[in-house]
């Protein structure tokens, strides 16, 4: 599998000086959800730099688009032609368009975070000779090897980091706090804050910002114990370092370095994270038991 | 002006009858497989051919919600189901999956709907479905009339715009709140409605909701103000969601809503208040517009309560008149008693109120309450009712006598 990390200026170097193959960066005001987001000139700077260390670029442009912010969008894509990035992230099916006009389609992979979560699903985009595909965040390790095995084009999947889990344009803390009329300290917008449900301790981050209020798991994930396995069929393996800070980001991928050449990780620093869904077969029905 | 088509839901074969029956162009329903409602379906592939044939009858579409994001161990039988689908003659497919959407497309001529499940929400989006074999997209409920206004002349797609009914607070089709909270699958078929339970809000250790929970539930959509500018829009379909709701709410809401179009169609002076009223008479859930006005606010959330409230005014449907002694025979659906004042619901005429008198059950037994549920029941209606009419109870401030209408 080959490493792509979400980078920030912050991080960058230091992951440039890794075993990786390369980064994925944020561009203003396309991506969502990302540990930080830059305009043109500074991605066409860190995309250069990264170039020259021999290192991949993917952009993530994962933004839901309405119809206004179309001609924004496909001006961004005619400019980022001219860089020279490896992949674009897109789950809007416009920026395919864009891309494609663009000549990028070869560059394009589909992330609509919920979507791909079949093998026909691939094969689809396979047909439209895209790049690749990241696979949906709930499937489980046995649904993403039968995907695998079938796959007509390279696969990827979020390997690693924070995954969410509910995207709502609706600016839903500015609005309860408008209902209330609580005057609070804190600035909404683009602060993480933790929601709790009542019957869960589960503490849930939470934030609000210009795509509207997104929600995550309230563990991240990690897939150091089932590496090998997904190695066994995944082409590309996405650590997502939102909400990490720098020394723990370089921790995980160092961890995920060693663990590529064979040596071995101490879990007991991954305590704090789960497995996600690779071990959680969900269903469509309550189970008997469950509160809820 | 171009004739928009009013799509309602079908949760089982009588509620089908009773949405064609009130009004509605087309039905959408959801089989026992792919289908989000799968779970809940009481449409096996018999019943299926039943409501094609009942709606073909009356010059009218059946759609077919395929519209689950499959897994690998999902697929075994889509292909057959959908050549079944096609077979039986249904009009088209709702699909939100590229998978299913391939497999309709490869293996059958069925017309296609894209899901809003898609969350579609510009028209290059739209289009990339057409290109591929797509007829309709059913738009994104984030989209505004403002947005529609540029998006719809540009796209190739027909547009299908939901005008009534329960709203995902999410992006549809990319909430998995559900699948970690509960295990179930909300793309599945297996949304347990985590946005709409109760929740404490923190800045670190602070809790920042003192009063009340902090809460994330949407009120419904209700856009009786805007039909009148989606029609001119040029959208192709106006949606009315809510398959697990009841015929009362069925016939109310399909009836309203054909009643308020054809006479915008018919540039007939249109009394927005009747409308109004006449569907918060079907409303368990409070309402608002959505996303019809651009971004939401406090008047589209659900704070400190859950709104439900079962609506008790549905007494009765009528399964059979009988002319010459002015005796229908009903089935009771909720209670109520001999002098008490009903209110006929027909697709035929306006509502029109009468008092319950001559009661008798099925044994010729004299009642004065009906307080057994379902129980069939005879009694005096002094104008002619039909076979699905419906009776429900007025407040005094509602009754319209037959002379007035």
């Amino acid at each position: 599998m080959e490493l792509m990390i979400t980078a920030s200026t912050d991080t960058l170097d230091e992951l440039l000086k890794r075993d990786i193959a390369g980064v994925i960066l944020g561009l203003r005001p396309l991506s969502q959800r990302m540990e930080a987001t830059y305009d043109l000139d500074a991605v066409r700077t860190m995309t250069a730099k990264a170039k020259n260390s021999g290192k991949k670029v993917w952009l993530n442009l994962n933004v839901l688009l309405h119809e206004d912010d179309l001609t924004t969008m496909e001006r961004t894509i005619e400019t980022i032609a001219a860089f020279d990035v490896d992949g674009i992230l897109f789950a809007d099916l416009s920026i395919y368009h864009a891309a494609e006009r663009a000549g990028m389609k070869d560059r394009l992979i589909y992330y609509p975070e919920t979507y791909v979560t079949c093998a026909p699903d691939v094969a689809f985009w396979a047909k439209e000779a895209i790049k690749t595909a990241i696979l949906s965040r709930e499937l489980t390790l046995e649904d993403i090897r039968a995907i695998g095995e079938k796959k007509t084009m390279p696969i990827s999947i979020i390997g690693h980091g924070y995954l969410n889990m509910f995207h709502s344009k609706r600016e839903l803390i500015k609005t309860f706090f408008d209902y209330t009329q609580d005057a609070i300290d804190a600035e909404i917008r683009g602060k993480s804050f933790r929601l709790v449900e009542e019957i869960r301790e589960e503490p849930y981050p939470v934030y609000q910002d210009e795509f509207g209020t997104h929600i995550f798991r309230h563990k991240p994930l990690a897939s150091f114990q089932v590496y090998d396995t997904l190695g066994q069929t995944v082409d590309y393996f996405i650590i997502n370092t939102q909400f990490y800070d720098k020394a723990r980001i370089l921790s995980i991928v160092d961890d995920y370095i060693a663990l590529e050449a064979g040596r071995p990780v101490d879990m007991k620093k991954y305590d704090d994270h789960d497995d996600g869904f690779h071990h959680k077969k969900t269903d469509t029905v309550q189970k008997k038991g469950d509160v809820r | 002006m171009k004739k928009v088509e009013l799509l309602a839901p079908a949760g089982d074969l009588e509620k089908l009858k009773i949405a064609l029956l009130y009004g509605a162009d087309a039905v959408f329903l959801g089989g026992r497989k792919f289908s989000l409602r799968a779970r809940a379906s009481n449409f096996d592939i018999a019943d299926i051919k039943k409501a094609v044939a009942f709606a073909h009858g009356l010059g009218k579409k059946v759609y077919v919600t395929t519209n689950i994001f499959p897994h690998q161990d999902d697929l075994p039988g889509l292909v057959d189901y959908l050549k079944t689908l096609e077979a039986i003659g249904v009009d088209a497919v709702i699909c939100a999956s590229a998978a299913v959407i391939d497999a309709a497309r490869t293996h059958t001529d069925l017309e296609i709907h894209v899901s809003t499940q898609q969350s579609i929400t510009n028209s290059k989006a739209a289009d990339f479905w057409v290109k591929r074999g797509v007829k309709r997209v059913v738009l994104a409920r984030e989209v505004s009339i403002g947005e529609l206004e540029k998006l719809i002349p540009k796209t190739l797609a027909q547009t299908e715009v939901f005008i009534h009914g329960g709203m995902c607070v999410s992006y549809s089709g990319k909430c998995t709140l559900s699948n970690t909270m509960t295990d179930r699958d909300a793309n599945r078929g297996g949304c347990a409605h985590s946005c709409r339970w109760n929740y404490d809000l923190f800045d670190g250790d602070e809790k920042l909701n003192r009063d009340i929970p902090f809460s994330m539930g949407s009120k419904d959509l209700q856009t009786v103000r805007y039909v009148s500018k989606l029609i001119d829009l040029g959208v192709d379909s106006l949606k009315i969601e809510g398959r697990m709701k009841s015929i009362h709410y069925i016939a109310t809401v399909v009836r309203t809503y054909r009643k308020l179009i054809d006479d915008i169609t018919g540039e007939i002076d249109v009394d927005i208040p009747k409308y109004l009223l006449e569907i918060k008479k079907a409303e368990n859930r409070l309402s608002s517009f959505g996303f019809m006005e651009g971004m939401t606010g406090i008047d589209q959330q659900l704070y400190n309560l859950r709104s439900e409230q079962p609506t008790q005014e549905f007494v009765g449907l009528v399964h059979d008149y009988d002319e010459k002694t002015k005796t229908a025979t009903i089935e009771q659906r909720n209670h109520f008693k001999s002098g008490e004042t009903l209110e006929v619901l027909s697709p035929n005429f306006e509502p029109v109120s009468f008092i319950a008198t001559d009661m008798v059950n099925d044994k010729g037994e004299k009642v004065s309450i009906a307080r057994h549920p379902k129980e069939r029941l005879r009694l005096h209606i002094p104008f002619p009712v039909a076979k699905y009419d419906m009776l429900r109870k007025v407040k005094k401030n509602r009754i319209v006598s037959r002379n007035e209408t």
